[in-house]
């Protein structure tokens, strides 16, 4: 079922979708996990990063475009950080060593920062608003926390279709067609869009007090059994977690 | 003798507090299973009055349910006996899958899940959109949130409906099925809406606001029509 989220982003076609919803999460959990608790100052906690985030993204295979995507924004976001290089505080010197320390900074940015990102893409290609809805409800997620998020991905679908449906007026009525109209038509955009938003959120609240949504825990409608799938995806995790863990730890300097 | 399913005395809202009211000296009730159309126009405060009976606005006087006096300790145990149908109906949809949200109200009164998912599958076919079960919302046309959110109030079995603009969106076969289903059901309904034709069909008692006051309570769909042209 293609839901929501999935038709922002993609669905991801990997054998991590037939585990069950918790230990998707969770299991992206660990590879996030593993990737921000890697060194980017040693070759073993690079090379682990990397790793973990392939082994993850074969897991969930998340449509090409969106992979793409994701990488293509995360090298446009970090890759401008290797331009301060000649700002730090010891800028790189004459010496090979010297260069290779100041590099050691961007270089772990760019490394969490990508692997980061990869990671939570591939996740939530293999999410369900359904299944997001079960993995925060059976994993230890206090339910004013859950019903808070849900709501959040759930009106951020809504919002997003409300945005296409104005910009389908906008080109109706020619505000697309560029020149002053649509510079006019653009400054004068959150004047109509804010207040509707705000008033959009109010009517929402008051269904969710009416119908009593953040009264009790959130209810769940299915119930999936873990399976010896669902142990070797998070044995898998795990184990990377551990690795990650112990390079840090004990790892070459 | 029952008490009345609702009954509004001199009730009156205002948004400001020193500004003027939207609602003024309010009274009426509806007898348990007594099905009244409010009308009125646009801006005339049918919204409002229906929000300030679930107890979503602040209102001065008073407000009954089934004798239950709204208040900030009873609005909870009143709003689990009602339906409420907002006039836009996505606003009210909370769950990402159709059935889901239909079933909602029965998990939340401690039904088990897969009761109320039979349960709702009963509400979305009496309403025709069965097919729709597994269907993320936002696939759905605005007619099929409407009988959605319909289901979604329905399923419960309430005693008091509060509709505000049901037919909004619903093709003449909507809204000819929805009628028929209105009609089969006991509990009292107050149905807010500009449609006097599908009001005639429905309710015996029909009542006007105009300015934010009841301005007529007729039972003769008749008069309604001589008003309403004038």
């Amino acid at each position: 079922m293609r839901t929501s989220l999935h038709e922002l982003w993609g669905c991801g076609r990997g054998p991590v979708r037939r585990a069950a919803p918790p230990t998707r999460l969770l299991a992206g959990l660990a590879a996030f996990g593993g990737c921000m608790i890697s060194s980017g100052a040693t070759v073993a906690g690079s090379l682990c990063a990397t790793s973990i985030a392939g082994v993850w993204v074969l897991g969930c295979r998340p449509p090409g475009r969106v992979l793409r995507g994701s990488i293509v924004l995360g090298l446009a976001l970090l890759l401008p950080y290797f331009l301060l290089l000649p700002l730090l505080p010891s800028p790189p010197g004459e010496t090979a060593a010297s260069w290779r320390e100041a590099l050691l900074v961007p270089w772990a940015l760019l490394l969490r920062g990508l692997t980061g990102m990869v990671i939570s893409v591939a996740t939530v290609t293999v999410l369900t608003g359904s299944d997001l809805r079960e993995a925060l409800l059976r994993l230890p997620v206090p339910s004013l926390l859950s019903v808070i998020l849900l709501q959040i991905v759930h009106q951020t679908a809504t919002l997003l279709y409300e945005t296409r449906r104005v910009a389908e007026a906008m080109a109706v009525r020619g505000a697309s067609s560029g020149g002053l109209t649509a510079w006019r038509v653009l400054f004068s955009l959150p004047q109509v869009w804010l207040p509707r938003v705000i008033l959009r959120a109010e009517r929402v609240g008051a269904a969710m007090e009416l119908r009593g949504y953040c009264d009790g825990p959130p209810p769940s409608f299915t119930r999936s059994a873990l399976g010896r799938r669902d142990v070797a995806v998070l044995g898998t995790a795990a184990g990377a977690l551990g690795l990650a863990i112990s390079l840090r730890l004990w790892g070459a300097p | 003798m029952s008490p009345p399913a609702l009954e509004l005395r001199d009730v009156t809202v205002r948004y400001h507090h020193e500004g003027q009211p939207i609602l003024t000296g309010v009274c009426f009730a509806l007898a348990p299973g007594e099905r009244a159309a409010l009308l009125g126009l646009n801006g005339s405060g049918k919204t409002t009055l229906l929000s300030a009976t679930a107890g979503l606005v602040a209102h001065e006087g008073e407000i009954r349910v089934a004798g239950d006096r709204l208040g900030p300790k009873t609005a909870g145990p009143i709003r689990d006996r009602i339906g409420f149908l907002f006039n836009v109906p996505e606003d009210q949809l909370l769950f990402p899958r159709v059935l889901d949200d239909a079933a909602f109200g029965l998990v939340r009164r401690g039904a088990a899940a897969a009761d109320a998912l039979a349960q709702a599958r009963r509400a979305l076919a009496a309403l025709g959109v069965d097919a729709l079960a597994e269907a993320p919302l936002h696939h759905l046309s605005h007619g099929q949130k409407q009988r959605v959110a319909l289901a979604g109030a329905l399923v419960t079995e309430p005693s008091l409906l509060l509709l505000d603009e049901p037919t909004a969106g619903l093709d003449p076969p909507g809204k000819r099925a929805l009628s028929g289903l209105l009609a089969s059901l006991d509990a009292a309904m107050l149905l807010a809406t500009h449609d006097l034709e599908f009001a005639a069909g429905l309710c015996r008692r029909f009542l006007v606001l105009d300015q934010g006051r009841i301005a007529l309570d007729a039972r003769d769909p008749d008069e309604v029509r001589r008003r309403w042209g004038e």
